[in-house]
Formats: structure tokens, sequence, C-alpha cells
């Protein structure tokens, strides 16, 4: 049986049909700028017309929300094969403050609210975008800081959620271009303050369900006022609110979702959540929820198959570091970065706290393997938000990217207006030699010095490689389109459930090679910090053409396997299209 | 433009400090960092005026080692590290052989993550007084963390030569062990480790992960139950230098800071003393007042409680702790209506506030508002399911309305979560069960107290519960 094959040539001319169809739009007018050699990304936002400025709202209070937003989504919405791109705003954290309050107003022209923008990818690769916020219904005017993407009543349309300061949404993607709120009907509101959502088959019953990361109950009657060993005012950590306990929404099938986190047994443990990603940890075949607190332990929900979760992060290594401390996680991602056929954990923390690196020993036991890896000297002096496994160079190993942006006062930066910026990082897999940062090297892109947050992970040009889309806060989004040139080949995997949900999120994906081990991946758009990413699968292959077959584990649990598969091409796998896999090639 | 200006306001004053005090600087001397520039406008003013005289007093004689150390110490108090390093660097210029200076700057170096200095400089502690234990600690915990394994491994070896019954010394030599793949080795040491110190919570939850990945899941979960009863507990550092930087810390956080440890030592009047301290430094601190309310409440002084409760709200009426133990205080005096209003007052600054509606529930049952008080105790479970206060007092409100299906349900929840405070809630519910009659359930709960209280080693608490069951028993 032949996967349904879409080669790279035919996946730019259906972005050309739909183009001459007669997109309308703003045309970039500024000029790319050219890659230098060896630089591996080069921002291209302006460039490519997504204009987009995060306003925090920020009136010399030091509201809590101002630092926390905000996260992007890509997403192809209009299922025209391409990605677009959707950028939570933000607002006055105190509805009694007009706009004019502020101390960083929003760009003259530019709309208040949430954008969408269409992604009119040309013919020659280049990528320009085209705000349709209007035109698709959208505009959320809430404060809100992140988004969960998921199809979730399996229309093939991607729907997404977004989470707030206030009350979420959830925006039903109706297939002709437009969105409506279907947040009450579907019963998934939370008034809370969220942050990272994400969808997951918990239940194993080929819908999404819907997990809610709740941070801490701040509110502007209660705001505290926290200030530095020298009594500068600045913003409040963790501690000085408590925490809000997160929630997990049933689908029911119907449209509707049914709150069950006390019925799933989420109640019993909670801290102030920033990032969550799902997958199988413990390899049962059960999707499993990771959720990163800010300041304290962190909590792996081991599902149960039952309907029940169980916290076994303690034990399994996971809600603590090795030393015994509770650290600032903000952002996770799970990866197998070391190839050894299970999710492995990083997260990122708060400056002097390093990022974390859990690798999973296959059972759901993991161990701290920051230092051994060599992950930890180099992020001492960041505080990371946004981060993801990606093969930035098409080697086929993982590498990592993380956006980082202070939510204390930098000691450098003291007495600038906003003083949290930070250089975002770019982190190769060198093997067994652990990891290297290699943003220095990195050019431009790398040597933006901004107050990044969320980040999000996707081929935007359908070129082969990730690019990446970072938001920054209280600045523009930023775009990194990846210019690596080189022999290295790829393969892009789109899932198509039928039996599991769409777009197949939670099922693990192996690539087959002759005397390798499989390179194993995982159909996501969770992780990161506040964001929702690609839902396509990407492998890097390096120099290797010798790609025997795609093996999948769908969330439901069958296995299936597709040979006479090319390489340097997208491809769609449909649920029972394949032939049944004993896990062999 | 409005913003500009805005900012100019605000910056003005930091501005015409820095150059208030660069205006004092003297030509650079080539041999030594210059003095740092320093912005101290933020500071309250007793700080400030510390911070000021150090200086000052350094820039009469700039190359007076023991000045350009006290304002490095002070800097450091205040987490000024960047400029507190270019005074230590100074001092050690000036000053080659003084071993505090090494120690302090080689400290703040490693808090600024410069790794190499602070590796230097400790060595050189170690050269300049062997005898100063710290120094090797530091050192070797720098060590480990830049990756040098056998280096970190021989000084904490050598610690432990120097200090056999070095907790901390031990527990860092497991972690090297572990990172050698000595699983063996770091078991020992840390074993020892929690020998020297029995409540070391990481190095209980270090053995819970070496015996998990040895397969001994009994004595894994062992030490986990172990680490879950004082996850944040560690042997005190002993390390007089670091502490001299403490005492110079004036500033009202540092005296609130120490009260809560006179409290926790058991010393109120210091405690009090410390805490009226920092009211003298900073008169606006919601901190320092809403722990003197806390502390009067303790010494049952309601006028100090009415005192700072007035000065508190006046800053703050929504304040959250100084509601909440003002409230207590009311309801304690019996005055259920006032204790309302007070914790209403935390629910209009945090409507979702667990602890206020816990309390508000009380308050309402007092007030014979079952209803009510049943709603609160369902909305502080809502907002926190481990509100074990909350559970208990609603277990209670529905067993005594003779909803007891669901009033066990609770009750049981609460009973199952283990820390140390497990002991105390058997007891309360037992309490529960007796007076709804059943006296055997009631019976078994506080025999599971008692083994509790016995095996944590909670002595008053044991005698109580024993005492409890032995009058059960005679009026049964």
């Amino acid at each position: 049986m032949k996967a349904i094959l879409i080669r790279r040539g035919w996946a730019l001319s259906a972005v050309v049909i739909v183009l001459l169809a007669g997109c309308e739009g703003d045309k970039a007018t500024q000029s790319v700028p050219a890659p230098q050699p060896g630089e591996p990304f080069v921002e291209v936002a302006a460039a490519s017309g997504l204009v987009f400025t995060h306003f925090n709202g920020a009136s010399g209070a030091y509201y809590q929300p101002e630092v926390f937003g905000p996260g992007v989504a890509l997403l192809d919405y209009d299922r025209d094969g391409d990605l677009d791109v959707y950028l939570p705003q933000a607002g006055m954290p105190d509805p009694g403050q007009s706009p004019a309050q502020a101390l960083f107003p929003l760009p003259a022209g530019q709309p208040t609210g949430d954008r969408l923008f269409r992604n009119e990818l040309q013919a020659d690769g280049m990528l320009r975008f085209t705000d349709v916020t209007d035109l698709a219904g959208l505009g959320h005017a809430g404060y809100a800081q992140g988004v969960a993407t998921g199809d979730y009543d399996n229309d093939g349309y991607t729907d997404f959620y977004v989470t707030a300061f206030g009350t979420n949404v959830l925006y039903h993607n109706q297939g002709d271009g437009r969105f409506i709120d279907v947040t009450s009907a579907a019963g998934v509101d939370d008034p809370r303050w969220s942050t990272s959502a994400a969808f997951l088959d918990y239940d194993r019953d080929g819908d999404l369900d819907l997990f809610v990361a709740n941070y801490v109950h701040f509110t502007v009657a209660g705001n505290k006022q926290c200030a530095g060993g020298d009594g500068t005012l600045d913003y409040c950590g963790p501690q000085s609110y408590r925490p809000v306990r997160d929630r997990l929404f049933r689908n029911d099938g119907d449209g509707r979702f049914t709150d069950v986190s006390d019925a799933a047994g989420l109640g019993v443990a909670f801290g102030p959540g920033l990032g969550v990603t799902c997958a199988d940890y413990n390899g049962d075949g059960w999707q499993d929820i990771y959720v990163a607190n800010d300041g304290d332990d962190n909590q792996l929900w081991i599902n149960q198959g039952n309907g029940r979760f169980e916290n076994t992060a303690l034990m399994a290594g996971v809600a603590i570091n090795a030393y015994g401390k509770a650290e600032a996680s903000m952002g996770v991602t799970a990866g197998d970065f070391d190839g050894d056929g299970d999710e492995d954990l990083f997260m990122t923390h708060l400056d002097r706290e390093t990022n974390t690196l859990y690798v999973n020993d296959g059972t759901g036991n993991f161990l701290d393997a920051t230092d051994a890896h060599k992950l930890g000297r180099i992020s001492l002096q960041y505080t990371g938000f946004g981060a993801e496994w990606l093969d930035f160079d098409n080697d086929s190993d993982l590498d990592l990217f993380v956006a980082n942006g202070a939510v204390r006062i930098e000691e450098s930066l003291r007495g600038q207006p906003f003083p949290y910026q930070e250089r975002n990082q770019l982190i190769r897999n060198d093997g067994r030699d652990g990891f290297s940062d290699m943003t220095e090297q990195s050019g431009p892109a790398l040597a933006l010095v901004e107050v990044s947050r969320g980040a999000a992970f996707g081929d935007l040009d359908n070129d082969g490689d990730i690019d990446i889309v970072v938001a920054n806060n209280n600045g523009p989004a930023r775009l990194l389109r990846n210019t690596i040139d080189g022999d290295n080949h790829w393969l892009t995997v789109r899932l198509q459930g039928t039996r599991s949900n769409r777009a197949g999120l939670g099922a693990r994906v192996a690539l087959l090679r002759a005397g390798k081990p499989p390179l194993w991946r995982r159909t996501h758009t969770d992780g990161s910090y506040l964001s929702a990413s690609d839902d396509r699968v990407h492998f890097g292959l390096g120099a290797g053409t010798d790609v025997q077959a795609i093996g999948v584990v769908w969330p439901q649990g069958t296995r299936e396997i597709w040979h006479d598969i090319g390489i340097d091409s997208f491809i769609t796998l449909q649920e029972g299209s394949g032939k049944d896999w004993d896990g062999n090639p | 433009m409005q913003k500009t200006k805005r900012y100019m306001i605000r910056a003005l004053p930091g501005l015409l400090a820095i150059a208030a005090i660069t205006g004092c600087l003297q030509p650079g001397d080539p041999d030594l960092p210059d003095i740092p520039e320093l912005t101290v406008v933020e500071f309250a003013e007793p700080v400030r005026q510390q911070i000021l005289a150090a200086r000052a007093q350094l820039l009469e004689a700039p190359r007076d080692a023991r000045r350009n150390l006290r304002l490095g110490k002070i800097l450091h108090a205040y987490k000024l590290q960047s400029p507190a390093i270019r005074c230590y660097q100074r001092a050690r210029v000036l000053q080659p052989g003084d071993y505090e200076t090494a120690y302090l700057l080689g400290i703040a170096q490693a808090q600024t993550g410069d790794d190499a200095g602070a590796t230097a400089n400790l060595r050189a502690v170690i050269r300049l007084q062997p005898d100063y234990a710290p120094a090797r600690l530091r050192l070797g915990e720098v060590l480990f963390k830049t990756g040098e394994l056998a280096q970190a491994q021989t000084l904490f070896e050598d610690l432990l030569a120097q200090e056999p019954d070095s907790a901390w010394a031990h527990h860092r030599l497991a972690q090297v062990l572990a990172a050698l793949d000595d699983a063996e080795g770091a078991i020992g040491n840390n074993r020892r480790a929690v020998e020297l110190y029995r409540d070391f919570g990481p190095a209980h939850y270090a053995l819970a992960l070496a015996f998990r990945n040895r397969g001994d899941s009994e004595l894994a979960q062992a030490h986990m139950e172990r680490y879950r009863l004082q996850p944040k507990q560690t042997p005190p550092h002993v390390d007089p230098l670091l502490e001299s930087l403490d005492a110079l810390d004036i500033s009202a956080t540092a005296h609130v800071r120490r009260a809560k440890r006179l409290q926790a030592r058991g010393q109120p009047r210091e405690a009090l003393l410390a805490l009226e301290q920092a009211i003298k430094v900073e008169p606006q601190s919601i901190e320092a007042h809403s722990q003197l309310i806390r502390l009067y409440h303790r010494l049952n002084d309601a006028d100090g409680v009415e005192r700072h409760y007035r000065a508190v709200t006046a800053i703050e009426p929504n304040a959250v702790m100084a509601n909440l133990e003002y409230g207590t205080l009311l309801a304690e005096q019996g005055r259920f209506a006032d204790a309302a209003a007070a914790f209403e007052k935390v629910l209009a600054a945090n409507p979702d506030h667990s602890a206020a509606h816990t309390l508000l529930g009380q308050a309402a049952e007092e007030l014979q508002q079952q209803a009510g008080a049943e709603r609160h105790y369902r909305t502080a479970l809502e907002n926190d399911p481990n509100n074990r206060r909350a559970g208990l007092l609603l277990g209670r409100l529905l067993m005594l309305t003779d909803r007891r299906t669901e009033a066990t349900t609770h009750l049981d929840r609460v009973a199952q979560r283990s820390d140390s405070d497990q002991t105390l809630y058997l007891q309360r519910i037992a309490q529960v069960y007796r007076e709804a009659g059943e006296h055997e359930r009631a019976m078994t709960l506080l025999e599971q107290a008692r083994t509790q209280a016995a095996a944590q080693g909670q002595e008053r608490l044991l005698r109580e519960i024993t005492q409890t069951m032995t009058h059960w028993r005679e009026t049964q």
C-alpha cells in the first residue's frame, strides 16, 4: 500500500492556485535580508508582512500578567497547504484603565486584539502574510496569553483555544475561512488565569480532549508590590499568590466538553502551571500529561487507562531537579533526542537556575541529565520560556531552540524602560558530546535581544526545514526563516486519522532506516510555552536516502506501516491505509 | 512623547544620584578597578545612608583594603553582586593575603555565573586559610557545576577528612559519585548524610531515586516519604563569613526574615523586636505589619493586633494576611460577624481565596448560617482540593446534617494525605466520627494517629492521643 505522496512541487502548486484565485491583503514592501553563509536563520517577519507588536498594558503597577505573554500558533486554518499564524494579544490588565495609560502604547495603525495572519506562500518560496483577522471573524479582545490548536470535532479544519488572564475562548473553524466563538456552548471556559493548554485524546475515544494549565490567583485588586534588593518595584514571583488548579475537559463528541478534573484525579496536585506537553511517557499506549510549574513541583500525570490519572512526578524523577529543588519551570518540550524510542523532557527555567533535561528510561522513570549533556552552564544566565526539540539542520538528531526573556529586572539593563531583554538560543545536539550553544555563530536573527516568550515551530515556507515564530512581550513578533542550505535530506509526514483524531495528535511516527535505529517523532502541536506548532511530523535525514518505511502507532493503539517512501517530500498517511505493523521494517 | 517624558521624570532622581556619586570619584588608578557607580535612590533611607556612608569613607581612602571590603560586603548583602565584585576586586589587589576578601569575591562570582573567577578565588582561600571549611564546600560545588567531577570529588573528600560529620559534604560527594556512575558510593554518602541530619530533604530524595534505579522500591518509597515530610529541610550552613553579610542587611525585608527565624526558634519576643525594627526602616511594609498582627495574636496582645491592623489597612484595606489574622482573632473573641467582615475583605481582592472561604464558612457556622457555611467550604475546596481544613469542616457539617456518605468521602480524603500534619487531622477526624456516634471507627482512626505520632516522634501529640483514647474507652 503506498502512501499518499505529495511532492514538494505539488504542494507549492496548490499554494499558487490559491494565490491566483484572488487573495487580498497587504503586499510586503520590505526586502528580505539575505542570509549569510553558515547562518541558519534569517529574520523576515516585517519583510513578509507578519507585522504584529505585543501590547502588555503595563502601566507602572507591575501587574503580574504583564510579563507572561504572549504565545503564538501555527496552523493551516484554510487547508491551503501552508501554515498560517495566530498571535494572541493582551490589553489592560485592569479593566478600569484605558490603553492611554499604558507605558508602551500599541504602534500606530495596529488594531487591538488577537490577529490571524494568512500565509500566502509565493511560488518562489517567499513568505507573504496578510492580516485576515476581521475576515475570519476573530479579534478576541481580552487579555490573551496563549493558544492551543486541534481539530476537536474531526471535521478536518483546525480549531483553537485561546487562554487568557480572564475568560478563555474556544474558536470553531467553520471551514469557510471563518471562526465562531463556541466557548459557552462547549463548556470550556475557565475564568481563572490560564496559560498553556493542550489538546489530547486521553480516553482514546477518537476525539480531542482539552487540558488547561492555570497559573496563580492574581487579581488587580489583590496586586502585591514586590521589589528587588534595592527597593525598586519589580514583578512579583509566583510565591506571592496561590496557585490555581488545572483543568481537564473531556470531549463528549457532540460539541460539548465536561470538566472531569476531579473525576480524573487531577485536583490533588497542582502548582503555578505555565507549560504542558502530552505524550505517552511510560509507553503503555495512553497519553499522559506533563505540567511545568513555576517554582513548585511539576506534575507527571500518568494515564491509568480508566479515565483517571496518577501524579508520579516525584518518584519518576521529574517533579524537582537532581538537587532536590523545585525550579521555576516555564516552557517544556518532549522529544526523543537520544534516539532510544521514548520521550525525553527538556524544560526552561529562571536565570541562575539551569534549564533541565530529564532523560526517560523508557518506563516513565527519568534521570536529570542536564549537566551530563552540557545543558546546564549555557542556560544559567537566561530566563527561558518557549522551547522545542527541532532538527533545524536536518542532520537527523533533535536540537533545541530556547526563547529567553527575564521576569526580573536585568541588572545590566537597569534604568531602561523595559529592562527584561535577553538573547534567544540555538543549541545543537552534538551526539555523544552533549549539546553546544551555537547562538553566537548564528547571525543577526539569533543576536536579537528581546523579551521572548512563546515560540512555535513549523515549516512555514514548505521547503523541508523548520522555521520559528517567536512571540515577544512588548515587542514585535519575529519570524526566523530557516535558511540551512546543504545536502541533508528530509521528510515531512502529515497524519490523517480516521478512527483516531483527525490530525493524529499523540501518534508516534517511526522512520525506519536500514542498519540504523528508527527515528521516533510524535505528532503534536503542544509544548513550548503558550504556543502551538505545526502538526506535521518532520524528519531530518542527514545525508541518508535509505528510508525503508514509516511506521505509525496511532493514538487508538493500532500500528501501521507504509513502504516506498520518497524523501525530500511531504506525505500524508491516512489511518487504515497502511499494513499492520509488527515493529519491524 | 508622553512616555519618554514619564521616564525622564522617573529616572531623574537616579540620574542625579549617580551624578552626585560619580562627581566625587578620584582619577582612575591603573592597578585597580574603578570604584563602582551606584544608584541607591530606590533604597529605604536607612539603607541608602548606610551605603552612601560606606562609599564616602572609601572615597576618603580609596586604597584602604578594609574600606573596599566593607562597601563590597554591604552591596553584596543587598544582592548588588556586580558592584560588590568590583569592591572586592579592589580589596583583593590591595590586600592579597586576606582570605575573607577572596572568599566573598569567590562567592559573589559564583552567584553571577563567573565560575572561572570563583574557582580561582576559592582556591586562593584554601591556600590562605586551609581551615576555613566552607571554602572547600563552595569550591567543590562550583567545580561540580562546571563538570570538573574528579576535582570536586577530591575536594569533598578532603573536606570530609577535615569535617567527617558534615552532612553537606557527604551529600555533595554523593552527587559527584552519582554523576560518575558510582551509584553505591552515592547511596553510602547520602545515607551517612541523613544519619547526620535526619530531615535532610534533598538527600532523602536522592536516595529515593537511587533505590528506584536499583529496583528496591520499598527503600525508594521509604525515603520518598521522608522527603515528602520535610522536602526543603537542609542542615544549616556554618559559614561565619557569609553570616557577617546577613548582619549588614538592615532592610525591612531582612528584619522580617530574622523575625521569622526567631519565631521558628521559639523566640517570639525577639521576633517582635525585629519586626518593630522593620517598621522603623519601612513604615509602609505590609509584610512587617501583617507579621506583627500574627505575632501579637499569638501572644494574646489584642491591642498590638488592633494597632497594626489599623496601620496596615490604612496602607492596603484588603491586605490578605492581616485580614485573615485579624478576623481569626475576632472569631476567637466571639465577634463572628466582625470576623466575617474581615474575611470578606480578603475575598474582595481575591474572590477565590480558599483559606478565606474556609474561615468565612466557620464564621457562618457560628452565626447559625449552615447553608452559607457549606457553600463557602465547597468553594474553598473547589479552589484548592487539598485544603484539608475545609475538607474536615465540610465533612463534619455533612455528618452533623446526616449526609454520611458524602461526609465520609471528604473525611477519607483528608485522612489520606501523608505529611507532618496528618496525625493532627486523623485525630480530628476521629473526633468527628465520635460525635456522630461511630465509636469504633473513631477509635480505629485514633489508633492510626497514635501509630503515626510514634513513628514521627511527635511526643506531645502522642501523649495527648493516648490520653484521649483512655478517656474514650472509659466513657464509651
